[in-house]
């Protein structure tokens, strides 16, 4: 369990720190491009910035670099210590390789998503301040900005981000386990079962990702369903 | 030899591992094959199985521990049958077998150190417990210490040495040696045998699966049963009573 989490955690920290850096950049470009076509404020963007980054883009970013980096290796590994007979070796022994392989992973991957959905979420903040200090689109000092987006903390915001993290992380990490050990025969059929299982994690994360943002906010576009 | 002791002071009468009729089909020689085979080993007993060089044995010591599925008859380990859903149980009746693999045996992302006292762990034995077991069979062995380096960097021979630590600390009721001296020399066969002589007198029944012609002439002082392998399917060759009970 410790070293999946510091493979899967720890060691996915830099990933997630410069993709949330990237995105963040590309937010704030597109934020001066609306500065500039309908005369956005900076009151205007920050809230943007917070909603935009906590409850959509640092979940989903967060669960990417969960899935390339481990979700992916994950079942590689399984897969191939099914097909060379590592599993049976447990199984002989007496150890449940569900208790000893699966929940250590899956549990890894959820709580790992969740601090990197943290980590990534802090990376675009900053780099979209620096980038928005650059580009003139955000004018006022790093203080009052952060106090801007403190002041948009929303008991609506953890709604969006335990849920989004935990309950898409565990989908990701399943379906990463459950591929993995659905190998039958041979080794060559590890690297198809490996990328079969990186696609279903990544389809699960989107379509989770989206069906609750619409149970939680309530709305298909402008139209009120709950 | 208290290490290795499981507290039985008198062998409990009941049988360790019985074969009910037990029947599995053989793919020519590559497999073990059964046919409506009864079986019944009690505890302290030997049973040795002469198999030919081409036959694996894998399949056939997965299906004594209830991994592999007979075509039909039945299974029994202490009067366990491995059907039915109870995993726990299952998990529970195997980790009182110790088995050296033939072919693939370790978990390759962990060091040898790891994989031989993984189960020990995970079945609650205290660290002190273990080191003290495994202390033991490593001066039986003439090993100095276990090894901390990935199997894949490992030598066979070294490998299959590291087997039998494994199999022998989990004071098993009941040892599977598929092959143990393969890779190694005729000289670990003394220490192999020695090694046998005091789990059969604990009270551990002891099945060895080989190619050796001489394994009904063994020297155990302990009721032994040998059985051939005869076109890829299993005979009853010859049952001796042994002295030691």
């Amino acid at each position: 369990m410790s070293r999946q989490l510091l493979f899967t955690g720890v060691d996915g920290t830099w990933a997630a720190l410069r993709f949330g850096a990237a995105v963040g950049i590309l937010l704030i470009v597109q934020a001066a491009l609306w500065v500039d076509a309908i005369g956005m404020t900076t009151e205007m963007i920050a809230p943007m910035l917070w909603r935009v980054i906590v409850r959509e883009l640092a979940p989903l970013l967060a669960c990417l670099v969960v899935i390339g980096r481990s979700g992916i290796a994950i079942s590689t590994e399984l897969a191939t210590m099914r097909v060379d007979g590592e599993l049976d070796v447990l199984d002989s022994q007496g150890i449940d390789p569900m208790t000893s392989l699966v929940m250590p992973r899956v549990t890894s991957m959820v709580f790992s998503v969740f601090c990197l959905a943290l980590i990534s979420s802090t990376a675009m903040i900053l780099t979209g301040y620096m980038g928005g200090r650059a580009v003139g689109v955000i004018r006022v000092s790093f203080l009052t900005f952060l106090d801007q987006m403190v002041g948009q903390i929303h008991s609506l915001d953890l709604l969006f981000f335990v849920p989004k993290t935990i309950v898409a992380g565990a989908f990701a990490a399943a379906i990463c386990c459950i591929d993995g050990l659905s190998v039958k025969a041979t080794i060559t059929d590890v690297p198809r079962v490996s990328s079969r299982a990186g696609i279903r994690a990544l389809s699960a994360v989107f379509i989770i990702s989206a069906i609750l943002s619409v149970l939680i906010y309530g709305r298909i576009l402008i139209f009120e369903v709950i | 030899m208290n290490a290795m002791n499981h507290g039985l002071n008198q062998f409990d009468t009941s049988p360790v591992l019985e074969f009910r009729r037990l029947s599995q089909s053989s793919d020519f020689e590559s497999s073990l094959g059964l046919d409506e085979l009864d079986l019944t080993l009690g505890a302290g007993e030997l049973l040795t199985i002469e198999v030919e060089p081409s036959t694996r044995t894998r399949s056939f010591a997965s299906m004594l521990q209830g991994i592999v599925q007979p075509d039909s008859g039945k299974v029994l380990f202490l009067e366990h049958d491995w059907c039915g859903n109870d995993y726990q149980t299952h998990f529970f009746h195997r980790s009182l077998i110790g088995r050296v693999f033939e072919g693939k045996a370790w978990i390759e992302n962990l060091n040898l150190d790891e994989n031989v006292t993984l189960a020990s762990r995970h079945h609650g034995k205290s660290k002190r417990e273990i080191e003290t077991l495994v202390k033991f069979w490593l001066n039986h062995l003439g090993m100095d210490h276990l090894t901390n380096r990935r199997p894949a960097f490992v030598a066979p021979a070294v490998l299959q040495l590291h087997q039998w630590v494994r199999a022998f600390i989990s004071c098993p009721k009941l040892l599977i040696l598929e092959r143990p001296l393969e890779f190694l020399g005729e000289t670990w066969l003394c220490k192999l045998i020695d090694a046998i002589k005091e789990f059969l007198k604990t009270g551990t029944s002891v099945l060895w699966l080989d190619s050796r012609k001489d394994m009904n002439t063994f020297p155990l002082a302990a009721p032994h049963q040998h059985l051939v392998s005869d076109a890829g399917t299993l005979h009853l060759s010859s049952k001796m009573e042994g002295s030691a009970r």
